[in-house]
């Protein structure tokens, strides 16, 4: 990551021509000039690197500026500067959480990270109440046993959603692919621990996740969730090498398609849209692999949102937002529900967990009577439906 | 200072969610897109027009200055509230109101996106011109306020050109109506125009009504790059002389063509001298032979290389890049100033050696952007607001440009506003009867000088 003195230098070249405010989707909601990149980046200047004193404390709503932020990065994208706004806010919340300034519920997130090793402080034998029954009888005693491919599931699909997991595994079972998982002795990866700031308890958490998928052997790991997948490729090396091939789902499931070990019997004739996720499309420019995966399993081509690919709007689940400002995370997603309400879709894929709850409650926001006729769907999922 | 009282009886017209005096605020709205800041003292964020009134009958009684805002894009200071007091921001205050097909006008509130209000204006089929590089995120009070034009101000003109009608607050908090939604209308005194491009000094806009025209079939744009300057100004009287009025004509130098390929990555040739942007829309058979007739003649004159844009994404692809430049630029120094200065459409060529000669005589980097077809050239001065030595050339430059300019029959700014970026230049081209007649006017409208001061002329 980027120095402080480096922050510091991209804030003073900041030329305040605004370009960035028609990207971000937290101030497409708000409107306040705090809650944009441009403004944080200024606010970053003056308080952090500036001539303003810096008062005893945080105040609540400098957190509340750099907090309600998705960190979706399209500011920096679209930043003819190249001011990297994103990484300056970063900065900004590592400041504020030294300075034990954190919002409440951020402080929430990470004291259930460490004390119950998932986001929601849900139970750890809860983790795998959502996997097919036939793997939980296979699961022994000696799992994770030693294997070519280890499954890291995420703490969202794994409490949150009813599908992702069964899907994720029926694919892997459909290709015959030798894999191990942990069960309920997965870990949280550590990336809202990363994003609040907390670069301490990010990185012993990291160097435990490293350790215990270093025991499995595997020489490559593959994870449905863009988070856990962006914290794994940008984050962990920084702290150290996992020494395994990092996958994402769509990447090994292109890749299985490519090896033809996937047969699908069922291609669906719906209209399907495909929603970017930041951490796999901004960071990585992951954009044409989940679109070939959906060619593979549709009838027609994927529609195209009018905001797509690098330019793509958030659905507002990143960052911090979903924890401090849980109904501006919904109400973001709503827009991103209208998107694909404008192009016709019937149904809106992310390779996202994230994505998926938040457009889930997105849709639900919309007053039923007007609620577009919209499913909500992770990509696994509509790979798993075509395979009989 | 704004009193508690004051700030109470604030608060209550527009309530806890509009009403903010945190010091991460005032930090917020101290600044526009010009390197000047100012905190202001308190930002209100009204939705309604009656809320305007009543807050400006406070203002007014209480003698508070008030700076009206958009999306804080202007590039001469125009929304900094260089002395206190109110910052009004009209972002939340951003309903399309009506688009009337039947009249083909709309009416807007001041906080709409320019881009979003094109975008619901193509929804049925009709066209909004007007497009400052800001349009993606600059809202239409704001683009009224500052007589906002951009690339297709060539065929199309500028946001003068679609205003119809207007709904402004005054420094009393007495709501004025100004024209409406016919073509013409020589009722009394031209107010509508008046109040466009004064920058908040004379009222404040809550309602907004323009015109719109039917949309063009398509559009092409043609990248030309040349080896010498000299050809695209060649160019641009030639086109006119076959009778083809482009929808814009932009040119570039070649700092430029390299920062903005550094930027965008585009393909740009980068040892022209110039590169032009060349746009003509019509129905479709139009103009696939304009286009063709462009092109032979660019060739003619030694264009060293052509492009023409196919799709609109193509086309779309050109014309982003070319609005990043303002920002672009900001990798090679960390402050930029642009340049507005506008010349009669034959001078332009002579305006860019002026230009570069004065770079030179003051050592500073200045590359240029101009909206060729129409004069107005803007050369950004690259420079760094901390090396105060660096700063005193700079603004011995801007002065010398802004003379030249008039000198050539031209004008201190086309589209950017005099803010207070030129307050002291004003002058210049208007003279004293000119500034004699602003202050009168001014004074007409804010007796007390509480709108937008500080901006376009000094009046106290």
């Amino acid at each position: 990551m980027i120095s402080a003195e480096e922050v510091k230098e991209l804030s003073s070249r900041c030329v305040k021509c605004g370009l960035c405010l028609a990207s971000c989707p937290v101030y497409q909601e708000i409107l306040t000039e705090e809650a944009s990149p441009r403004g944080r980046v200024q606010l970053a200047k003056h308080i952090f690197h500036g001539q303003e004193e810096k008062s005893s404390g945080v105040s609540e709503k400098l957190a509340e500026a750099f907090y309600l932020c998705t960190s979706c990065n399209a500011c920096s994208v679209s930043c003819p500067s190249q001011i990297k706004p994103t990484e300056v806010i970063q900065e900004g919340r590592e400041e504020i959480f030294a300075a034990g300034g954190a919002p409440e519920p951020v402080k929430a997130v990470k004291e259930n990270i460490l004390n119950t090793a998932n986001v929601y402080a849900a139970k750890k034998e809860d983790r795998t109440a959502v996997y097919p029954a036939a793997l939980r009888e296979r699961i022994g005693a000696k799992w994770p046993r030693k294997a070519d491919t280890v499954l890291f599931l995420g703490c969202v699909a794994s409490y949150l959603d009813m599908k992702i997991v069964p899907s994720f595994i029926k694919i892997m079972d459909a290709a015959k692919v030798d894999y191990t998982l942990f069960a309920e002795e997965e870990l949280c990866c550590g990336l809202p621990l990363y994003v609040m700031g907390d670069k301490k308890n990010f990185r012993k958490n990291a160097k435990e996740v490293i350790d215990m998928i270093k025991k499995t052997g595997a020489r490559e790991i593959v994870t449905p969730c863009a988070g856990c997948y962006k914290t794994f490729r940008k984050y962990y090396p920084e702290v150290g090498d996992m020494g395994v091939q990092i996958y994402h789902s769509v990447h090994y499931i292109l890749k299985l398609i490519e090896m033809k070990a996937l047969d699908f019997d069922l291609k669906t004739n719906k209209k399907v849209t495909y929603h970017d996720p930041c951490d796999l499309g901004r960071t990585f420019e992951i954009f044409d692999e989940p679109r070939e995966v959906l060619k593979a399993v549709l009838e027609h081509e994927p529609l195209e949102l009018e905001r797509s690919r690098l330019l793509a709007r958030c659905c507002g689940g990143g960052g911090s937002v979903t924890a401090v400002g849980p109904e501006l995370a919904a109400e973001m997603a709503k827009t991103r529900i209208k998107d694909a309400e404008e192009v016709g879709a019937e149904v809106i894929v992310s390779g996202c967990s994230t994505c998926k709850d938040n457009l889930r409650k997105g849709l639900k926001l919309i007053p039923k009577a007007e609620r577009p006729k919209i499913r909500v769907k992770d990509i696994t999922e509509i790979v798993a439906e075509a395979i009989t | 200072m704004i009193a508690e009282e004051a700030r109470k009886e604030l608060k209550g017209i527009v309530g806890e969610k509009g009403y903010a005096e945190h010091k991460e605020a005032l930090i917020s709205y101290s600044y526009d897109a010009y390197a000047v800041e100012a905190e202001p003292e308190l930002v209100l964020f009204p939705t309604t027009t009656e809320q305007v009134s009543r807050i400006m009958q406070v203002a007014s009684r209480e003698r508070i200055p008030v700076t009206a805002r958009g999306a804080g894009t202007n590039l001469t200071g125009g929304s900094v509230p260089v002395r206190g007091g109110i910052v009004l921001a009209f972002t939340r205050m951003n309903k399309i109101l009506q688009i009337d097909k039947e009249n083909r006008v709309a009416v807007v509130q001041p906080g709409v996106v320019n881009m979003d209000f094109q975008k619901e204006a193509e929804r049925h089929n009709l066209f909004f011109p007007p497009d400052p590089a800001s349009m993606a995120i600059s809202t239409m009070g704001g683009n009224v306020a500052e007589n906002a034009g951009g690339p297709r101000a060539v065929k199309y003109g500028v946001m003068k050109d679609y205003l119809l009608g207007l709904e402004v607050v005054l420094a009393s908090g007495k709501v004025l109506m100004t024209g409406g939604k016919t073509m013409k209308n020589v009722t009394g005194y031209n107010l509508t125009q008046l109040i466009c491009g004064s920058e908040g000094t004379l009222g404040i806009i809550t309602k907004i009504i323009v015109k719109l025209i039917p949309l063009p079939e398509t559009r092409r744009t043609l990248q030309v790059a040349y080896r010498q300057l000299e050809d695209a100004g060649t160019t641009v009287s030639r086109v006119f002389d076959m009778g083809i009025l482009p929808v814009a004509f932009e040119v570039l130098d070649n700092v430029f063509i390299n920062i903005i390929e550094d930027y965008s990555h585009i393909g740009l040739p980068r040892d022209a001298e110039a590169l032009l942007l060349i746009e003509v829309d019509g129905p479709e058979v139009a103009v696939e032979a304009e286009a063709k007739q462009l092109n032979e003649l660019c060739r003619e004159i030694g264009a060293v290389d052509i492009k023409i844009a196919r799709t609109f994404e193509e086309n779309d692809e050109i014309w982003k890049a070319r609005r990043s430049a303002y920002g672009a630029e900001a990798q090679l120094r960390p402050t930029a100033i642009a340049e507005d200065c506008t010349v009669p459409v034959g001078k332009l060529v002579q305006m860019f050696r002026e230009v570069a000669r004065i770079a030179k005589k003051y050592n500073l980097l200045i590359p240029i952007v101009a909206h060729a077809g129409d004069g107005n050239l803007h050369p950004q001065i690259l420079t760094d607001v901390r090396n105060k030595e660096e700063m005193k050339r700079v603004e011995k430059a801007i002065d010398e440009i802004s003379a030249k300019s008039v000198e050539l029959g031209g004008t201190l700014t086309g589209e950017h506003g005099i803010g207070i970026a030129k307050r002291e230049i004003l002058g210049m081209e208007i003279g004293e009867t000119g500034i004699e007649i602003t202050r009168a006017i001014k004074k007409a409208f804010d007796p007390d000088n509480i709108l937008n001061p500080e901006k376009v002329v000094k009046v106290d």
